[in-house]
């Protein structure tokens, strides 16, 4: 056993010590307090080693190490080896871990009689976790002998300086909803429905603060390396990822409304649960292998699919069971939910929030749900547009309407008022933006929506802002949200986009722009880049997008040129490449293998060889040609002694000719020059899609005032919980 | 009855509607051959490149090949657009399109290589016990 996994049974041997003290603790033996936080802290120590001892292993490239070997490389720069901590799924499990027991370190401190039984329930995932690392860690060596000189690397794909950051933040957020989940099972247990609240409230806050900023780097990294074309591609982990984000939301509304009215006591435990038991499905789904032919960057499986299941099914199980337990006690609120009024809208908005996160876990499922009545399919992105949309107009209208309104009970004639002189911006913007193109009913509605949910949030945050940062903030991120929804609306929706193929030296035109491709810029990396130079009526500028030939992948490498300006982003992003390549000019041909260029066939039928000081082989060929079979025999020379290559071509009738560029002698292949295929020399042509982005920029305005707003609640709902319980120790 | 109770029951309605008809419209089966040459809307296959005689016009975006699968049924597939690179070193073609005419008209094609990543992987997995 070497240090690591040493390491990884202390934090499994901790985490057990752990969950039983706090569980002791949490039925009141207050003498198990003690013992509960030292083996809860020695777990954090261990983990804190292990992915110590992960980071040394990596950064001396100890290639024994399976992982090491798996997801790092000598050539590696530093910070990528940093980052292929998390380059494969056992290196994530430690990271979830790590994170989980960070936040329970925090958690741990606050006092309030719900800390030892949520403690209990915040250590029930890490038994789980610390168990998949004794399992399955990443520190299982090779056999002595088969160590390997130099590891595989990191996927190219993943070697982006988002990668450092953007999953660590993620999972961060991604974990961090355990705490809610924790919390609402120790106010269940300990039947404390309404005093979970407080101690809840930052938590929720803070999760939906990280997984958003998670969200927006993915979104940036996407547009700006990924060359996606878009910010967001509904793919299965950045749907994983919003599922429980929205749930989130839906809880925090719910919790505010709780807050003052006392309703919806039930719906807010069932959301709690949910984002967690949303977490376990969404790792389970990407985790598991069963979307591995439908998504990009879902995991390989590690046999672990009974286990993620059955910590799925037991979550759920505890969960919802406990909260169905206590159903009947949980007492209704003194009032009901008003009929039109600030809760009930708000009660609104949390439908549409889980009608969003159904509608999209039912796409992200899809997979599964089909396979149940057939062959497992997937649906298109499509899907996740047409659903949401209806769905972004309903949030806008709630957004428009619902903080003119007083709680308990509003007069629909004052707010009519009151509501007036938004609508009536609403209506302007509306207008502009059918005037500027916007005719199909759908967009228009969410532009209205958005432009309304804008105006109206725009003067309670000034009103809000007046009376103190506090009040403004939750505001200020329906704003965020508004300008958002506007700016998705106008780039996904009414960007133009056309692809061109442009041979080199040529100009061609798209879409307004003149584009000549001038060659590839050779980089010392490797990483080549593309030159365009590119004549829009806005400027002139030169392209570069990257575009190189990456052996790892055996694929092209591609990151867009983004030209930004202030209303609009030109994104220009390589395709293909032709003739770049040595062997893509050049006909392949096993022995017996047919092949057409042009109008002409090409057969191979075998070499002959001859031995010598000069080394001779040459190609048998059958060529079919304007209805005639004629053979072809181009011979290469290898000189022996000083080892130059001749290639001596044969003639075709038509007078082209046939020539041997190379052979390879492990498949037996041969490799010709016909007439037909593009020569290197003969200049290459780059594919490239091009696309206008309009208002793009209303997108990262929008998701920045959203971090914003979320980062100043989550300070607001900190200092809330540390005034009721003063002097945490 | 009173407003949000409607409102809430309206937007159900709306949203199950619509979520059970943007389902069948946009999910596209994975289907065998068979099926795809009977079927009339957008579907998936995906098999192996049947053999090297495939016409490839770069200039005119052209591609046609014969694609088999699994049972050794062969389809042929055309497709007009970026061809992808490396395409006749694919381990695994998916297109997406529908039949007509003898052919399967492709409006996707995507192509996985043979990638280190995924097999080093599987093989890590495989042997360590």
């Amino acid at each position: 056993m070497n240090l690591g996994q040493l390491l990884t049974w202390i934090a499994f041997l901790a985490s057990l010590t752990a969950g039983l003290c706090f569980l002791a603790a949490s039925g009141g033996r207050e003498g198990a307090v003690r013992p509960a936080k030292i083996a809860f802290r020695v777990q954090w120590l261990a983990l804190l080693g292990s992915a110590a001892v992960l980071w040394t292993i990596l950064f001396h490239h100890q290639f024994r190490y399976q992982y090491v070997a798996s997801y790092s490389s000598r050539s590696m720069p530093g910070h990528y080896v940093y980052a292929a901590f998390w380059g494969g799924q056992e290196g994530t499990f430690v990271l979830w871990a790590l994170i989980t027991s960070s936040l329970g370190l925090v958690l741990m401190r606050i006092k309030h009689p719900l800390i030892p039984s949520s403690m209990f329930f915040l250590n029930l995932p890490l038994i789980m976790l610390a168990l998949v690392t004794v399992m399955r860690g990443p520190f299982l060596e090779f056999p002595p002998g088969r160590v390997p000189i130099d590891g595989n690397g990191l996927n190219p794909l993943l070697q982006d300086p988002w990668m450092t950051i953007h999953p660590p933040v993620l999972f961060t957020g991604f974990s961090s909803l355990v705490a809610p989940f924790a919390i609402a099972m120790a106010a269940l247990i300990k039947r404390e429905y309404d005093g979970w609240i407080k101690v809840v409230l930052p938590w929720a806050v803070f999760s939906t603060a990280i997984l958003a900023t998670g969200f927006i780097m993915g979104g940036v990294w996407a547009y700006k390396v990924l060359g996606w074309g878009g910010y967001w591609g509904w793919d299965p982990v950045e749907n994983g990822s919003l599922i429980p984000w929205l749930s989130n939301m839906a809880l925090v509304h719910g919790l505010l409304v709780q807050r003052v009215t006392g309703s919806l006591r039930r719906t807010n435990f069932f959301l709690a649960i949910t984002s967690y038991v949303l977490v376990l499905y969404a790792s389970f789904l990407t985790r598991s292998g069963v979307l591995a032919d439908f998504s990009v960057h879902s995991f390989v499986n590690l046999g672990l699919n009974g286990f993620l299941l059955s910590f799925l099914f037991l979550t759920a199980g505890v969960g919802y069971g406990a909260l169905l337990y206590r159903m009947r006690d949980i007492p209704r609120p003194a009032e009901p939910l008003g009929n039109f009024s600030r809760e009930s809208m708000m009660w609104l908005g949390q439908l549409v929030f889980m009608l969003m996160c159904a509608l999209t876990a039912v796409g992200m499922s899809a997979p599964l749900i089909t396979r149940l009545f057939g062959p497992p399919s997937n649906v298109q992105t499509s899907y996740y547009n047409l659903v949401n949309a209806p769905l972004a107009v309903a949030m806008g209208l709630l957004l428009g309407l619902a903080p003119l309104m007083r709680w308990r009970r509003h007069e629909a004639r004052v707010l009519l008022r009151s509501a007036l002189p938004s609508m009536a911006v609403a209506l302007l913007v509306t207008l502009g933006a059918v005037a500027a193109g916007v005719r199909e009913p759908l967009p228009a509605a969410v532009v209205f929506g958005a432009a309304w949910a804008l105006a109206t949030n725009t003067v309670v945050t000034i009103r809000g802002f007046r009376a103190g940062w506090k009040h403004g903030a939750a505001y200020l991120g329906h704003m965020g949200v508004s300008v958002l929804l506007i700016g998705i609306v106008a780039s996904s929706r009414y960007g133009n986009s056309v692809q061109v193929q442009l041979p080199q030296g040529q100009a061609r035109t798209a879409l307004g722009y003149r584009l000549t491709f001038e060659g590839v810029k050779k980089s010392d990396h490797g990483k080549d880049r593309v030159m365009i130079a590119v004549d829009a009526p806005e400027r002139r500028f030169e392209a570069l997008p990257a575009m190189y030939w990456s052996e790892f992948n055996q694929g092209y490498m591609k990151k867009p040129h983004i030209e930004r300006f202030i209303t609009h982003d030109i994104y220009i992003s390589p395709l293909e490449m032709v003739g770049g390549d040595a062997t893509e000019h050049v006909l392949w041909l096993s022995k017996g293998e047919t092949k057409q260029v042009g109008e002409v066939r090409y057969t191979f039928i075998d070499f002959d060889r001859q031995m010598g000081d000069v080394v001779r082989v040459a190609a048998r060929l059958r060529v079919e040609i304007g209805g005639r079979t004629v053979p072809a025999r181009p011979v290469l020379e290898m000189n022996l002694q000083n080892g130059t290559p001749n290639s001596i071509p044969d003639y075709l009738p038509g007078g082209g000719s046939v020539q041997i560029a190379s052979v390879d002698p492990n498949t037996g292949r041969v490799a010709l020059e016909v007439p037909g295929m593009p020569r290197a020399q003969a200049g290459n042509i780059l594919a490239v899609e091009v696309s206008t982005k309009p208002l793009i920029n209303l997108v990262w305005l929008g998701a920045i005032v959203m971090l914003a707003s979320a980062f100043m609640s989550v300070a607001r709902r900190v200092l809330d919980l540390k005034r009721a319980a003063p002097a945490p120790a | 009855m009173n407003v949000k109770i409607v409102m809430a029951l309206a937007l159900l309605a709306v949203a199950a509607a619509l979520g059970v008809s943007s389902f069948r419209k946009s999910v596209t089966p994975y289907i065998s051959f068979s099926e795809a040459r009977r079927s009339s809307g957008l579907v998936q296959v995906n098999g192996v490149l049947a053999n090297k005689n495939y016409v490839l016009e770069q200039d005119r975006q052209f591609l046609q090949f014969d694609l088999k699968d699994a049972r050794g049924e062969v389809l042929p597939v055309q497709y007009h657009g970026v061809i992808p690179g490396n395409f006749d070193q694919a381990t695994s073609i998916v297109a997406i399109g529908r039949y007509h005419d003898g052919h399967f008209e492709a409006d996707q094609l995507l192509v996985k290589c043979p990638s280190k990543y995924q097999a080093e992987a599987e093989k890590k997995g495989g042997s360590a016990t």
